[in-house]
């Protein structure tokens, strides 16, 4: 009997596991695009003196569903679409679409690769001298890394800057504009934590 | 009353809350510390703690120690090397052999177990049926379950299982209610290493990562200082229990140089009438040592990165464990971190007062606590090509609920078998698997 399975993508909304609610009252926050991690923290612990299981009054139901809301708000991209699910119903549009910076995307996709191949060959070699002359080699790759995560960096700090200003005009957004920052929040953390986790790996071999 | 219990490779403790506060209980003879050791006399009771530690040096073959390190282990994974005799079978429980009889680890641990109530009943004068045992924080669900099976076994309702760098931030945070801080604790005990990051929030304890290693702790620096004292000896295929009074003798010197620069090792009649003295110094020990330490720099490295902070952002690394009273392992927190580690908590006491402290969350009587721990290992599902699909990522606060959807990968395909993975490895099969569910589809319409 066959018995294969494939990921088939995550799962973002309208689903048995995680159903659409409101996040933002689970949390107790007001619905806006912008949150710092503290506020959202402050937010959540206070939530969860009261509803953790082992409280007296506490549920794991309901901390279960305060974790899922806390995730979610947390991650700016993740953030966005949920509100956009809340405030234009239906309007989420393609969640697939590129990046607005395919030139950052380009030079990170790139830096990546490259340094996949670098961790792959440092797990390979067996000799302490070859890996020692390679460990030299690395030095560049990891200059590369360090400019790409800078270029990202410097991109989101743009993000963030105009989603406090889209939280400012709340009633001019559109969920078109949310939706492509939404995107571009998407690509900026993956590439952030993948520039990152390489780099920790590079530099721990 | 739920008592909170530190189930220890080198030693065990018991604690209770007491008029709102966790205090710890001393045997009749006033120890506080129970050594995890017990022996097995030829058709007897089994001895455990100080007594048993006795014949350590005796009946090598009869006293099991560290059996921690066992625990939760297959027959086909176990690596240890120790006194007394293993089984070994690929697929089942590792397994201690005392003469004829197989023990399966939490059969002994539940001896140490049912000390430990039997003290805690007497100087309590209730009955103790329900416990908080703390382990180590990298432990995977196997390792959990057998020390449940071992509560359960010494009569005891495991109302949950803490881990312990965990437990001693709650120690260390117990006084510092009304504070806002972030801490590291670096465990290193006499069988494990743990680190863990938390974020202490007026009252709510929220662990930000963690990360660890099983097999690493003073039973390693013990046996690297037993093989150079062999080496220098001139000892080859010493017996047991000549072994075993190196490895005494190894202990306490390494005990020793904590608080000296040089100690003399002197081992009367080691070998029939041959007795052997040398000198042993910090730096010989930290040489030898090294290689076992180094390796936890890259665990504070790989925690710091999982918590996304970096070692300026961390205002207290606490230092907890047996093993942390070395002066090479305090300077080696000390380079990681740039900062001088806080040894105010007792590296013996603060995981069992940290378990203690659960047990007074779980049963009311500390009601201004909250902890949010996390899962040390992701979960996740096997998918097409033998590959981990991870669902529920490590350091997410539990308890968690997660989904993504998956999809058969042949057409007309007849069922789909979940199998269930613990673990970081990219590969399924080098993954814990946790259990296994069968999915079966409707036949196709002809």
């Amino acid at each position: 009997m066959p018995k294969h399975i494939v990921r088939a993508g995550k799962v973002f909304q309208h689903n048995k596991f995680l159903q659409m609610s409101d996040p933002f009252k689970t949390l107790g926050v007001e619905r806006r695009c912008y949150f710092t991690e503290e506020e959202l923290k402050e937010a959540y612990h206070a939530q969860a003196k009261a509803l953790h299981p082992d409280a007296v009054h506490g549920d794991t139901a309901e901390f279960v569903h305060l974790n899922t809301a806390y995730r979610k708000l947390l991650d700016p991209a993740l953030r966005l679409r949920t509100l956009i699910d809340l405030e234009y119903p239906g309007q989420n549009g393609d969640t697939k679409s590129l990046p607005s910076r395919i030139d950052l995307f380009q030079t990170t996709a790139r830096t990546l690769e490259e340094a996949k191949q670098w961790i792959t060959k440092l797990k390979e070699v067996s000799s302490e001298i070859v890996r020692t002359s390679l460990l030299a080699e690395c030095e560049e790759i990891i200059s590369e890394i360090d400019s790409a995560q800078a270029a990202v960096e410097h991109w989101k700090r743009g993000l963030t800057k105009q989603l406090k200003e889209l939280d400012v005009s709340r009633d001019k957004k559109e969920a078109i504009s949310l939706s492509a920052v939404a995107t571009d929040f998407a690509y900026a953390d993956r590439w952030l934590k993948n520039l990152r986790e390489q780099k920790f790996q590079l530099s721990a071999s | 009353m739920i008592v909170g219990i530190d189930l220890g490779t080198t030693n065990s403790l018991i604690g209770a809350i007491d008029a709102g506060f966790p205090i710890l209980i001393a045997d009749r003879e006033g120890e506080r510390l129970t050594p995890s050791v017990v022996h097995y006399p030829a058709g007897g009771d089994a001895v455990v703690g100080k007594k048993a530690l006795r014949y350590r040096g005796i009946s090598p073959e009869a006293t099991i120690a560290s059996v921690k390190r066992l625990m939760g282990v297959r027959g086909e994974n176990c690596k240890e090397n120790l006194p007394y005799r293993l089984d070994k079978t690929p697929g089942a429980p590792v397994r201690v052999q005392i003469e004829d009889k197989l023990l399966l680890p939490e059969e002994v641990s539940a001896e140490v177990l049912k000390k430990l109530k039997a003290d805690a009943e007497l100087a309590l004068g209730t009955s103790v049926d329900r416990a908080v045992i703390t382990v180590p924080a990298y432990f995977n669900n196997a390792q959990r379950e057998a020390t449940k099976r071992a509560g359960e076994l010494a009569g005891l309702t495991v109302e949950r299982i803490l881990s312990e760098p965990t437990a001693a931030a709650l120690a260390y945070g117990l006084d510092r209610l009304g504070e806002q801080a972030k801490v590291a604790v670096y465990d290193l005990g006499g069988g494990t290493f743990d680190i863990s990051i938390l974020e202490l929030n007026h009252g709510v304890f929220e662990v930000l990562a963690t990360h660890g290693d099983t097999h690493l702790g003073g039973d390693d620096l013990d046996r690297v200082v037993v093989k150079y004292l062999c080496e220098k000896l001139e000892i080859q295929d010493a017996s047991p229990q000549v072994i075993e009074q190196l490895r005494y003798a190894a202990e306490k010197a390494k005990c020793e140089l904590s608080a000296k620069a040089s100690t003399e090792i002197l081992l009367p009649f080691l070998e029939g009438t041959k007795s052997a003295e040398l000198t042993l110094s910090r730096e010989e020990l930290d040489t030898l040592t090294a290689p076992i330490l180094n390796p936890t720099r890259q665990h504070c490295l790989r925690v710091l990165h999982d918590a996304g902070l970096t070692p300026d952002a961390i205002n207290e690394v606490i230092l907890v464990g047996g093993s942390t009273r070395m002066p090479a392992v305090q300077q080696l927190v000390h380079d990681v971190f740039g900062k001088p580690p806080n040894m105010t908590q007792h590296p013996d006491e603060a995981v069992a007062l940290g378990a203690t402290i659960q047990a007074g969350i779980l049963d009311g009587s500390l009601q201004n606590i909250t902890l949010l721990d996390v899962t040390p290992l992701s979960l996740g599902i096997e998918t097409f090509g033998g590959l981990m699909n991870v669902i529920i990522p490590r350091n997410m606060t539990i308890p968690a609920k997660a989904g993504e959807m998956f999809t058969n990968a042949v057409a007309g395909q007849s069922g789909m078998q979940i199998s269930i993975l613990q673990g970081e490895r990219e590969m399924a099969k080098d993954n814990w698997k946790l259990g296994e569910l069968m999915i079966p589809f409707a036949p196709l319409p002809k």
